[in-house]
C-alpha cells in the first residue's frame, strides 16, 4: 500500500467530518424553523482494493445527505392539526356568541321579569301615569335586550362570511405555492440526492394548508410507475385542489336559499362548482361552516322563537283590553316579520324573474305553537296540487297542505303561480324576529290596563298580562322557562365543544410531538454529535499528519 | 428511547406555562367577581337553575309592591269604615234624640241639619281615595268620583265589585262600595214593614223582629197585607209575587181584634207590632228585605220627615214611624259597615302572613340563586393559592430545565 492512498483516506475521512459538521451546524441554526426536518450525512465505505495481501480498505465517502422523514406521522399530524382548528376555530366563535347572552340582572330573563313585575304595578294603580310609564319602559328594555342579542348574531354571521372569505384567498394562497413547488420537484422523485429543504418547504406548505382546510395527499407517479416527486392535494370528496403542478382557486358564494350565508365553490375548468358543507371535515373553513350552519343558525331561531312567542302573547291579551280613553289596546311590543327566501335556483320567466313567490305569517294568538326552527317548502311529490313542508329542526315532514294551511302557528300563502316541481322556499316564521323587537305603543294612556267590560281605570287586563309570566306562552314552557333552557343548552353547546376542541388540541400535539421525535432537531443530540463530528474530524487530520510524517520519514531515508 | 424535538418542548413548557396563567387568571375573576358562572357554559345546570330563581324573586317581590298596595288600600277602607261607623252611630244618636215628646219643630229642624252634615260627611267617606288616585269604594274602578249626590238620591259610577291586584292571591285594591253604601239589606235583615195611612191616623208598625226562624213561610215576591177593616179591626192576607191576594191563614180566621202596641196576629215566625191610633183603610205590609238600603236613602226620609216643610205637616204618628225606620235602617247599615269593617281587618292580617311568606319566599330563590352561581370564597381562595402554587412551580422548573444545555459544557 502506499502512503498516498493513506493520505487519500485522511482527507477522505476529513471530507465526510466537515460534511457531518456542516450538517450538524445546519440542523442547530435550523432547530426552531417550522416544518425544519432533521438531516443527517450517510457514508458508505469505500471498497478495499484486492493488494495480493488481502483487501486494504479504501476509507470512508459521503454518499447523500438525507431528511428524516415519516411519512405516516406527517399525514397523522396534518389530520390531527386539522380537526384541531376546526374545533378550536369553532369554540372561538362560540365564545363570541356565547357573550352576546348576558346572565342575572343584565339578562333578557330578567327584562322579562321585570316587564311581567310592572304590569303587576299597573294592576295596583292602573291609573298611575308613572306606573304606565314604567310599563312602557321595562318594554323597551325587553324589546332591547333582544335586539341587542339579534344583532350581536347578525353580526357574527357577517364576521363569519368575512372570515370564510379570508380563509379561502390564505388557501388559494397556500395551493399556488404547493403547484409551484411541485414544478420545481417533478422529476426529483428517483434522484439520489433529494432536494431536502424544498422537500421541508412543501410539506410545511401542506401543514400549513391542514390548519385551513384539510386534505389527502396522494404522490404522483410518472410514466415509469415511480414517485415523479410533485404531490396531488384533494378535499374530502374527491375533489382536486392541487394536481400536480396545477391549483385550483376556491372562492365563497352567497347560499342559494339565505344569502347572507356563505358557502365555499372551487373554480375548475371556467365553471364554480359549489362543494357540499359535508366535505369539509376539518381545518378551520370546517369550524367555520359548522359554526354558521349549526350553532349560529339554531341560535338565531331560538332567539327568535322566544321573541316571537312573548310578543304574540303580551299583544294578544293586550288587544284583549281597553285602554284609559276606552280604545282596545294595540301591540305593545313589534318583532321582526317572518321571512321567505327563495332559493336561487327556482323557475324563472323569460324576464328572468322567479315565477313562484310564498309569504307567510305568524297567526295572532297562536305564539305558543311556534317552534325554533325554519322549514323548507315545496311541492308534495305524491300530489302535485299539495305542498310539503320540512321542519328543519327535527326533520318532520308536513304533506298534502292546501294553500293557505297553518303549520306550528304560521300560514303559508302562495301566490297566483303555483310552486314548479323543482322550488324551494326557505321559511323563517321566527328567525330575526328578535332583530327588529322594538315598543309598539308609546303613549302611557294607550296601555289596555281595564278589561273589555270595564271603562277607564279596571285592572282586569293588566293582571291578566302580569299572568302572562305564569302562561305557557312559548312551546308549552313559561318565558322564563324557555329562556333559561336556551341558555344551558347554549351553556353544554359551549362545554361540549370546549372539551372537544381542548381533547383534539390534545390530540394534535402529541401527533406533532410524536412526528417532532422522528424528525425533529434535538439540541442535546447536535451538540453530542459536534463533539463526536469534532472528533472525528480531528482523528482524520491525524491520519493525515501521519501520511505526512511516513511521507517525510521516506524522504528523509531518500536523502 | 424516542427523541424530543427541542423547538416543540420548548413550545410545549411555553403553552403549559400560559395556560397555567390563564387558570390563575380565571380563579382570580372569580374571586373578584364573587361569581362561579359568568357565562352559561360554566355551569349551564346552574345558569339555567339561577335564571329561574331570580325569576322567580322578581315575581315575588312583584307580589310584595302589590301587597304593600292592598295593605295600604285595606288600612284607608278600614280607617275610612271606622269614621262612617262614628258618623252612623251619631246619626243614630240624633235619630233617637228626634223622638224626644217635647220637641217642637225648630228642635227637630236642628237635628235634620246634623243629620244633613253626617249626611254630607259620609258621602266623603264614600268617595275616599288611596292616595294613588284609586278609590278605595269604587269597585273595579272608576275614573271620577264614584258616589254622586244627583239631588234625588246618591248614585254610584262604577264597576261594582271589588279589584284584586292579582289573579292568584287575594289582594283587595277596591272594596264593593255599590254594596257597602247602597246595597245594605233593608227592613231588619230578613223583612221589611211599611204603611200606607190616611193623614189623620197615628198608627205606625214596628219594624218587627224574627221569633222563630223555622216558622218563617214569607218567600221572595210574597207579601203580607194588613188592612184595617175598621178602625178597630184588622185583617191579614197573602199577596203572591202575581198580585193575587188571599186570606191569610184562610178566611175563617184572618180577622182580628186591634190592640196598639201588640204584635199582629197570625204572621208565622215573625212578630211585628202596629201602636197608635189607626183609622179605617190603613194598611201595612210586611215582605221580604232586599238588597237595596242606602245610607243616604235612610237619611234622606228621616230628614224629609223631621225637616218637613210640607203643607201637610207630619203628624206623631209619620214621625214615629220615620224615627223608627230610621233606627232600623241606621242598624242594618251599621251592621253591613261592621262586616266591612272586621273583613278589611281579617284581610290586614292575611297580607302580613302572606307578606312574611312571600319575603321568605324571595330569601330562598336568592339562596337558590347564590348557590347556583355565587362562588364559594373558602373554596376560592383555596382553589387560587392552588393554582398559585402550581404557577409559581411551573415558573421556576420551566426556567431551571430550560437553562441546562450540553453547549455550555462544550469549551474549546
Amino acid at each position: 500500500m502506499s502512503t498516498n492512498s493513506l493520505m487519500n483516506v485522511g482527507v477522505q475521512a476529513m471530507f465526510a467530518a466537515q460534511t457531518q459538521l456542516s450538517t450538524t451546524g445546519h440542523n442547530i441554526v435550523n432547530a426552531a424553523v417550522d416544518g425544519y426536518s432533521r438531516q443527517s450525512v450517510k457514508l458508505t465505505t469505500v471498497a478495499g482494493r484486492n493488494s495480493g495481501v488481502g483487501y486494504i480498505g479504501g476509507g470512508v465517502a459521503v454518499d447523500t445527505v438525507e431528511r428524516a422523514v415519516n411519512r405516516f406521522l406527517t399525514s397523522q399530524n396534518n389530520q390531527s392539526q386539522s380537526t384541531a382548528a376546526a374545533d378550536s376555530t369553532r369554540v372561538g366563535m362560540l365564545d363570541q356568541l356565547e357573550s352576546g347572552y348576558a346572565l342575572g340582572e343584565l339578562g333578557l330573563g330578567q327584562a322579562a321579569s321585570k316587564l311581567f313585575a310592572a304590569f303587576g304595578d299597573m294592576a295596583a294603580s292602573p291609573k298611575d301615569e308613572a306606573v304606565r310609564e314604567v310599563v312602557l319602559s321595562a318594554v323597551e328594555t325587553t324589546a332591547s335586550r333582544f335586539r341587542s342579542t339579534g344583532e350581536r348574531l347578525a353580526t357574527l354571521q357577517t364576521a363569519t362570511a368575512q372570515q370564510l372569505s379570508d380563509e379561502v384567498s390564505v388557501v388559494n394562497g397556500l395551493t399556488g405555492q404547493i403547484a409551484t413547488l411541485n414544478r420545481q420537484l417533478t422529476g426529483t422523485g428517483n434522484a439520489k440526492n433529494q432536494p431536502n429543504d424544498l422537500l421541508d418547504q412543501r410539506d410545511d406548505l401542506i401543514a400549513q394548508l391542514s390548519q385551513h382546510i384539510e386534505v389527502s395527499r396522494v404522490d404522483n407517479r410518472g410514466q415509469d410507475g415511480k414517485p415523479d416527486g410533485s404531490v396531488s392535494l384533494f378535499v374530502g370528496g374527491g375533489q382536486s385542489l392541487v394536481l400536480g403542478a396545477d391549483s385550483y382557486e376556491l372562492k365563497t358564494v352567497p347560499d342559494t336559499s339565505v344569502p347572507e350565508q356563505v358557502r365555499i365553490a372551487i373554480r375548475s375548468n371556467g365553471h364554480d362548482r359549489e362543494l357540499p358543507t359535508g366535505s369539509f371535515s376539518g381545518g378551520s373553513i370546517a369550524g367555520l361552516l359548522r359554526f354558521q350552519d349549526d350553532d349560529l343558525r339554531n341560535a338565531r331561531t331560538e332567539l327568535g322563537h322566544l321573541a316571537a312567542g312573548l310578543a304574540d302573547a303580551i299583544n294578544t291579551q293586550h288587544a284583549k283590553g281597553t285602554d284609559l280613553d276606552g280604545a282596545v289596546g294595540k301591540p305593545l311590543m313589534r318583532v321582526g316579520d317572518p321571512s321567505v327566501a327563495a332559493s336561487s335556483l327556482n323557475a324563472r320567466g323569460s324576464d328572468g324573474e322567479l315565477l313562484a313567490k310564498v309569504s307567510i305569517s305568524r297567526v295572532a294568538g297562536q305564539g305558543a305553537q311556534l317552534k325554533a326552527s325554519d322549514y323548507t317548502l315545496q311541492v308534495d311529490p305524491s300530489d302535485s296540487s299539495k305542498y310539503r313542508m320540512t321542519r328543519h329542526s327535527d326533520g318532520t315532514v308536513f304533506g298534502g297542505l292546501a294553500n293557505g294551511a297553518q303549520v306550528d302557528g304560521f300560514t303559508f300563502d302562495v301566490g297566483a303561480t303555483p310552486l314548479a316541481a323543482g322550488d324551494k322556499f326557505l321559511l323563517q316564521p321566527v328567525t330575526g324576529a328578535a332583530d327588529a323587537a322594538a315598543l309598539g305603543v308609546t303613549d302611557p294612556r294607550k296601555l289596555a290596563a281595564a278589561g273589555a267590560t270595564a271603562s277607564g281605570s279596571g285592572n282586569a287586563n293588566a293582571l291578566s298580562l302580569q299572568n302572562l309570566s305564569k302562561a305557557a306562552t312559548i312551546e308549552g314552557k313559561t318565558f322564563n322557562n324557555a329562556h333559561a333552557r336556551v341558555i344551558s343548552e347554549l351553556g353544554v353547546r359551549v362545554q361540549r365543544a370546549t372539551s372537544d376542541s381542548e381533547s383534539s388540541g390534545h390530540v394534535a400535539s402529541l401527533a406533532k410531538e410524536q412526528l417532532g421525535s422522528e424528525t425533529g432537531v434535538n439540541l442535546e443530540e447536535e451538540a453530542a454529535r459536534l463533539l463526536q463530528f469534532q472528533q472525528s474530524y480531528q482523528a482524520a487530520a491525524k491520519v493525515l499528519v501521519t501520511a505526512q510524517k511516513l511521507f517525510d520519514t521516506m524522504l528523509s531515508v531518500m536523502n | 428511547m424516542s427523541r424530543v424535538a427541542s423547538a416543540i418542548s420548548q413550545q410545549n413548557g411555553l403553552n403549559s406555562l400560559m395556560r397555567r396563567q390563564q387558570d390563575l387568571g380565571r380563579a382570580q375573576e372569580r374571586m373578584v367577581s364573587g361569581k362561579r358562572i359568568d357565562r352559561p357554559s360554566d355551569d349551564p345546570a346552574g345558569a339555567a337553575r339561577a335564571e329561574r330563581a331570580l325569576a322567580d324573586q322578581t315575581r315575588s317581590e312583584g307580589l310584595l309592591r302589590t301587597l304593600a298596595a292592598s295593605r295600604n288600600a285595606m288600612s284607608v277602607v278600614e280607617s275610612a269604615v271606622g269614621d262612617a261607623v262614628d258618623l252612623v252611630q251619631e246619626a243614630r244618636e240624633a235619630v233617637v234624640g228626634a223622638g224626644n215628646g217635647a220637641f217642637n219643630n225648630a228642635d227637630r229642624a236642628l237635628l235634620a241639619d246634623r243629620l244633613k252634615q253626617i249626611k254630607g260627611q259620609l258621602l266623603s267617606v264614600a268617595n275616599t281615595e288611596d292616595g294613588t288616585g284609586q278609590f278605595v269604594f269604587g269597585g273595579q274602578g272608576s275614573d271620577r268620583l264614584p258616589f254622586v249626590d244627583s239631588g234625588v238620591g246618591v248614585e254610584y259610577h262604577g264597576a261594582s265589585g271589588k279589584a284584586d291586584g292579582s289573579l292568584s292571591e287575594e289582594l283587595p285594591l277596591a272594596v264593593d262600595g255599590d254594596a257597602l253604601w247602597l246595597k245594605a239589606r233593608s227592613g231588619n235583615g230578613v223583612f221589611e214593614t211599611s204603611r200606607q195611612v190616611a193623614s189623620t191616623s197615628t198608627a205606625w208598625v214596628s219594624a218587627g223582629q224574627v221569633s222563630n226562624p223555622s216558622a218563617l213561610t214569607l218567600t221572595e215576591g210574597q207579601r203580607y197585607e194588613v188592612s184595617f177593616d175598621t178602625a178597630s179591626r184588622y185583617s191579614v192576607s197573602l199577596v203572591a209575587s202575581d198580585g193575587s191576594s188571599t186570606p191569610f191563614p184562610d178566611a175563617a180566621s184572618n180577622s182580628h181584634a186591634f190592640v196598639s202596641g201588640t204584635p199582629i196576629a197570625g204572621l208565622p215566625g215573625m212578630s211585628v207590632s202596629i201602636s197608635g191610633v189607626a183609622v179605617a183603610g190603613d194598611k201595612f205590609t210586611v215582605e221580604p228585605s232586599s238588597p237595596n238600603l242606602s245610607v243616604f236613602d235612610a237619611l234622606d226620609k228621616v230628614i224629609d220627615v223631621l225637616g218637613s216643610s210640607a203643607t201637610v205637616a207630619p203628624n206623631a204618628g209619620d214621625r214615629a214611624q220615620a224615627i223608627q225606620h230610621g233606627l232600623r235602617d241606621l242598624d242594618q247599615v251599621l251592621g253591613n259597615l261592621q262586616v266591612v269593617r272586621s273583613r278589611s281587618g281579617e284581610t290586614l292580617n292575611r297580607l302580613d302572613g302572606l307578606d312574611q311568606r312571600t319575603q321568605d319566599r324571595v330569601l330562598s330563590d336568592k339562596a337558590i340563586r347564590s348557590e347556583a352561581e355565587d362562588l364559594d370564597m373558602a373554596e376560592g381562595i383555596s382553589d387560587f393559592s392552588t393554582k398559585q402554587t402550581a404557577y409559581q412551580a411551573a415558573l421556576q422548573s420551566y426556567s431551571m430545565v430550560r437553562k441546562l444545555s450540553l453547549f455550555d459544557y462544550i469549551s474549546n
